[in-house]
């Protein structure tokens, strides 16, 4: 029996890699301009040891002036030395990362749950709904450092509780150490894992009560870790211009006018009433529960990048099983069910602070809680004393129509996902570049509507960056019009000449001076980006 | 102290706060009654007058065919005896919504302990869920206002109450059951899919006692069935359907396009076809309309898009009520009774006609999940309070004092907000002016030839009939309407009123012509007469007169 549980969780995690591996490098069908840049960044940094401005081994990526967490340029060092500076290659650092979740996922549930009869169901349902999971086979297959910092909170996660169980204090310094990589990985943890952190000490604090002194070297040590990023400038930067608070104006204009009202009417009491603060408080609470949208959850996500065409980022089939499986563990008063509701509950902090709420990769941290509900209702139906038809009536039921919304997702994700969002992905940046990849003589003109169109043609001509930094680097990105060989970003108009190629994705107001030469059209038709020469 | 103790006095206690929270300044909160409002008035003055509606149609049972809407009729003939008492007059045509209201307040408390009869909380449950309907922000705002929603939400109420009542009693009292739900069926149009689906649902965890008790089951569907006989006339007619076909999601072509383009993207082949079928499309549309309505920024933070349904910053429910409707849901789903399953397919059921439609969420279409709600925060009210008795002292305290500052204070913005900040706000959206201008032009009337009266703020004439003294008949005999292809009803003259898009008309040469119309519709030369302001200081009416 045991044997055959383990071939069955064996199949579902080499099934949940194969999602994340199949056609990584074309599905979806291009790279955007944060995957552009990370990818170059990478190649920079293995040839040169610094970034594009110049920067040696940099703790922050400035990138477009987003500055970008590190860890995730620095772990596509490798990949891109040994596949080259591919789509796959800059993809390859969240695709495995992502399958190797699907791993420390179920020793994570496994350990978590190591007093409870059914440990096993549902360690292993977890990891098969998080395996075909649509939210991190989305995150998994794309460039982004949240799922590198989803699979370090998982595994700090899983050391952690493994270190209650083993007493071996190393585990807890190697979470730390887990935890603290999550960080530099993604800005959401920032928040997340020292809060995550507090939550599992909290679960264990009969524990730590006899081992104050262990507390105290773990606290120092995080600490320690986190003091490189807390002192830079500009790590933070990004982060306060995410948040909503940057749009006071919008969100205070309905209580300002009340106020004014109230002060016509002399009415002082009221004007104390209609508090700004409570403004923000009720901004963060609209924007914490939004993410509990069933909506968002199920059939519509959030931005196009962030799921398939036409589904959530969770399969509908499971909401029944979720609000059960809620149910259950506090029903059941399952051990350490504490850990996971507060996991849950804290996951969508961070992007609730945030503009733009819900999101899809912000919350990221949110898995593998919602698969593990998922799995609790599923295993403790099982286990229920109801009819014991119904119960399989049901369990079929449920197995029909889930199989069903897999193979409806991955059609989606994998069929319909480069035909729909081509946009999305800035499609046909790359196929302009390489179009006129051997235009040496006559110059090339980017219009700004080429949003960051300088990273994906030091990617898509894989420039060398030593040259690049010698020519001043990103540094230069300030300049109204700068230039890359050959190639002309911003405005630059007066330095056009005749026969030199200009590229875009609107049609030109002067478009007689203009003739069109090659036309990319995304993959449902409708018109990309054309290159033009001017006459 | 004892009275304070006394069942009694609490329920009355909370029914006197319902009532005053829905008829205190209610001529004034919110500004003024918009178009269904006045054209129901106006319909139920008609019928006490003449016995024929607005259309010359006697004792309409299916329908009033109104501005070619076709409004539900059980709210119409309800204003009967108060616009007989009051006259036309605001108080009048809101009465029985504000009235109904207050008594779904009462009635839910004992709606609550006949479903928790067993629960030796039942009292506590019956005392709080009324008293959370009683300040709820979702329905003080909809008994304020001539909403046919909130009269059949109240038949709902009583036709359950009735129902549990007749089985625990085996009685005949089902029969007042049944009338109560038609009477929801024909009051609001929501309730004429929710209020069949409700009822089987309820006769179907019922059976075991239906079955022993087959007479009374004959006899109610009969009687259900004589009622429902003018309505299923009706249905035959092309015009039932008009108003559905208008508003469901079910025509939305941008689906079909969808399907044929995702079908086209895999050649056409025959899975695809059964994959990308508009009709699994429609249904996962159907699944977000239905989701919408548990969107929680609607539920507690900006209610209803419609500013007629909501104050754009308070949500349908308190956000407090959140964790008393999470512990309740907890409570429920544990104790497994008939009661629960009762109230949980009440709640699963009730956004099942409003997510057909359009407009998503919808605050009147799905004034039917009125009480659930409030019945589920209050079971995880007493849920709540039995989890504190193992707190200690300070702990039970603290959390008391902060929850209690909390209430209070989200309790007391909310009526602050809506009694004092919302007619200034909005007067615009409750067509604020129209009476101030036909009294105005009802003055001056004598004086002039005709009056060209603006149409830019959509329907006037049912202002001028509701406001001015013309009796039906002036109207039936001496008027112009003309029905547009959509089956709607372009009343053009009523009197000496023409209702224009342009004021000026080749035909007023040699006439004295009064304008009424927004400031930039006035012709030039016209001599200002009066000049009438919302609320918030724009100015909605300018009347002037040609020399």
């Amino acid at each position: 029996m045991k044997k055959y549980s383990f071939a069955l969780l064996g199949l579902v995690i080499f099934l949940g890699t194969m999602l994340r591996f199949y056609m990584l490098g074309s599905i979806p069908n291009s790279l955007d301009w944060d995957e552009v840049s990370l990818g170059y960044n990478a190649y920079s940094i293995l040839e040169t040891g610094k970034d594009e401005y110049g920067q040696l081994l940099p703790l922050s990526i400035r990138s477009f002036g987003d500055y970008k967490p590190p860890l995730y340029v620095y772990l596509d060092v490798l990949p891109i030395k040994l596949f080259g500076l591919t789509p796959f290659a800059v993809r390859f650092p969240s695709a495995l990362l992502g399958s190797l979740s699907i791993i420390f996922v179920f020793l994570l549930v496994y350990e978590l749950f190591r007093k409870e009869k059914y440990r096993w169901h549902l360690a292993f349902f977890t990891t098969l709904f998080f395996s075909f999971s649509p939210w991190s086979i989305q995150f998994s297959r794309i460039a982004f450092e949240a799922n590198v910092g989803l699979f370090f909170v998982i595994l700090g996660a899983w050391i952690f509780i493994k270190g209650l169980h083993t007493h071996r204090n190393i585990f807890f310094f190697l979470s730390v150490l887990s935890f603290a990589l999550s960080i530099y990985s993604y800005h959401s943890e920032k928040l997340f894992s020292p809060l995550l952190l507090l939550g599992l000490v909290i679960s264990a604090k009969d524990f730590f009560l006899k081992r104050k002194l262990l507390l105290v070297g773990i606290f120092t040590f995080f600490l320690l870790l986190n003091v490189p990023w807390l002192t830079m400038q500009g790590a933070t930067q990004r982060g306060q211009g995410v948040l909503f608070t940057s749009q006071q104006l919008q969100l205070l204009q309905t209580v300002n006018k009340q106020i004014e009202e109230d002060q016509v009417h002399n009415d002082s009491l009221n004007t104390l009433v209609h508090n700004r603060r409570l403004v923000f408080i009720n901004t963060f609470a609209k924007s914490y529960l939004s993410h509990f949208d069933p909506n968002f959850l199920f059939i519509t996500g959030d931005n196009a990048r962030h799921h398939a065409p036409g589904v959530g980022v969770l399969y509908l089939t499971c909401f029944p099983l979720i609000i059960v499986g809620m149910f259950f563990l506090i029903r059941k008063r399952v051990s350490n069910a504490f850990v996971v509701f507060y996991w849950f509950l804290i996951a969508p902090i961070a992007s609730a602070l945030a503009i733009d709420a819900p999101s899809a990769v912000r919350s990221l941290v949110f898995l593998p809680i919602w698969h593990l509900f998922e799995a609790a209702g599923l295993t403790y139906l099982f286990a229920s004393n109801l009819n014991r038809r119904i119960v399989r009536f049901g369990f079929y039921l449920f197995l029909f129509l889930f199989v069903g919304n897999v193979f409806y997702f991955l059609h989606q994700y994998f069929v319909h996902t480069n035909t729909d969002n081509g946009q999305y992905w800035q499609y046909g940046y790359k196929e302009a570049i390489s179009e006129l990849q051997n235009e040496k003589d006559k110059k090339i003109f980017f219009a700004n509507d080429i949003e960051q169109g300088y990273a994906f043609y030091l990617f898509y001509n894989t420039y060398d960056p030593s040259v690049y930094i010698k020519e001043g680097g990103s540094e230069r990105r300030k300049d109204p019009c700068f230039s890359i060989a050959n190639a002309y970003f911003g405005e630059c108009r007066e330095k056009m000449e005749k026969k030199d190629y200009y590229i875009t994705g609107k049609t030109p107001s002067d478009s007689d001076r203009y003739k069109e030469i090659k036309n990319f059209n995304y993959l449902n038709g409708e018109k990309a980006i054309t290159i033009y020469t001017i006459q | 102290m004892s009275v304070i103790k006394n069942e009694i006095f609490q329920v009355l206690f909370i029914f006197i706060l319902a009532v005053f929270l829905r008829f205190w300044n209610l001529e004034n909160i919110p500004p003024s009654m918009y178009w269904d409002e006045v054209s129901q008035g106006y319909n139920s003055y008609s019928v006490l007058k003449t016995g024929y509606d607005e259309h010359h149609e006697f004792l309409p049972l299916a329908k009033f065919n109104a501005f070619g809407d076709y409004k539900a009729p059980v709210y119409i003939y309800l204003d009967v005896p108060f616009i007989a008492l009051f006259g036309k007059s605001t108080l009048a045509v809101r009465f029985p919504s504000a009235l109904l209201g207050s008594l779904t307040v009462l009635l839910t408390y004992f709606l609550a302990k006949e479903l928790f009869l067993e629960n030796k909380h039942k009292k506590y449950i019956g005392l709080f869920a009324s008293f959370l309907l009683a300040i709820s922000p979702w329905h003080i705002q909809l008994s304020r206002v001539a909403y046919e929603a909130n009269v059949a939400t109240f038949f709902t109420v009583l036709g359950v109450f009735l129902f549990l009542y007749s089985i625990r009693k085996k009685s005949y009292i089902l029969l007042l059951s049944i009338m109560s739900f038609v009477l929801a069926f024909y009051a609001f149009n929501a309730h004429r899919v929710f209020v069949p689906l409700f009822l089987i649902f309820l006769f179907a965890i019922n059976y075991k006692y239906f079955l022993q008790n087959k007479k009374v089951l004959i006899l109610s569907t009969l009687v259900g069935i004589i009622m429902l006989l003018p309505f299923v006339f009706y249905l035959q007619t092309p015009e039932s359907k008009l108003r559905f076909n208008e508003v469901n999601i079910f025509t939305d072509v941008d689906v079909v396009k969808k399907s044929n383009q995702w079908t086209a993207e895999d050649d056409n082949s025959l899975v695809s076809k059964v994959v990308h079928n508009r009709r699994v499309l429609f249904g996962l549309l159907y699944v977000k309309h239905y989701f919408d309505f548990f969107n929680p920024n609607y539920l507690f933070f900006q209610g209803d898009g419609n500013p007629r349904f909501s104050l754009q910053d308070t949500g349908e429910l308190y956000l407090w009520e959140l964790p008393l409707l999470l512990f309740g849901i907890y409570a429920l789903f544990k104790s497994r009774t008939k009661s629960v399953l009762i109230i949980l397919g009440w709640f699963l059921l009730a956004p099942v006609a409003g997510a057909t439609a359009r407009e998503t969420p919808h605050a009147l279409r799905s004034e039917t999940f009125i009480p659930t709600y409030q019945l589920i925060a209050a079971v995880g009210a007493i849920q709540l309070g039995s989890l504190m008795k193992h707190f200690n002292t300070s702990l039970k305290y603290g959390a008391a004092v902060i929850g209690g500052i909390w209430i209070t204070f989200s309790v007391y913005i909310f009526l602050h907000d809506y009694f004092v900040h919302y007619a200034t706000t909005f007067s615009y959206e409750w067509q604020y002016g129209y009476k101030q201008a036909v009294m105005k032009t009802e003055k001056l009337k004598d004086t002039y030839d005709t009056i060209a009266f603006t149409e830019s703020y959509g329907r006037p004439y049912i202002y001028v009939l509701f406001y001015g003294d013309t009796n039906p008949s002036l109207y039936w005999d001496n008027s112009k309407v003309i029905r547009d292809p959509f089956g709607f009803y372009n009343v053009e003259r009523v009197g000496k009123y023409e209702f224009r898009k342009d004021l000026l008309s080749p035909n007023d040469k040699g006439k004295k012509v009064l304008y009424v119309g927004r400031e930039n519709e006035i012709p030039e030369g016209a001599k200002i007469l009066d000049t009438i302001y919302f609320l918030d200081g724009g100015k909605a009416f300018v009347i002037a007169g040609s020399e």
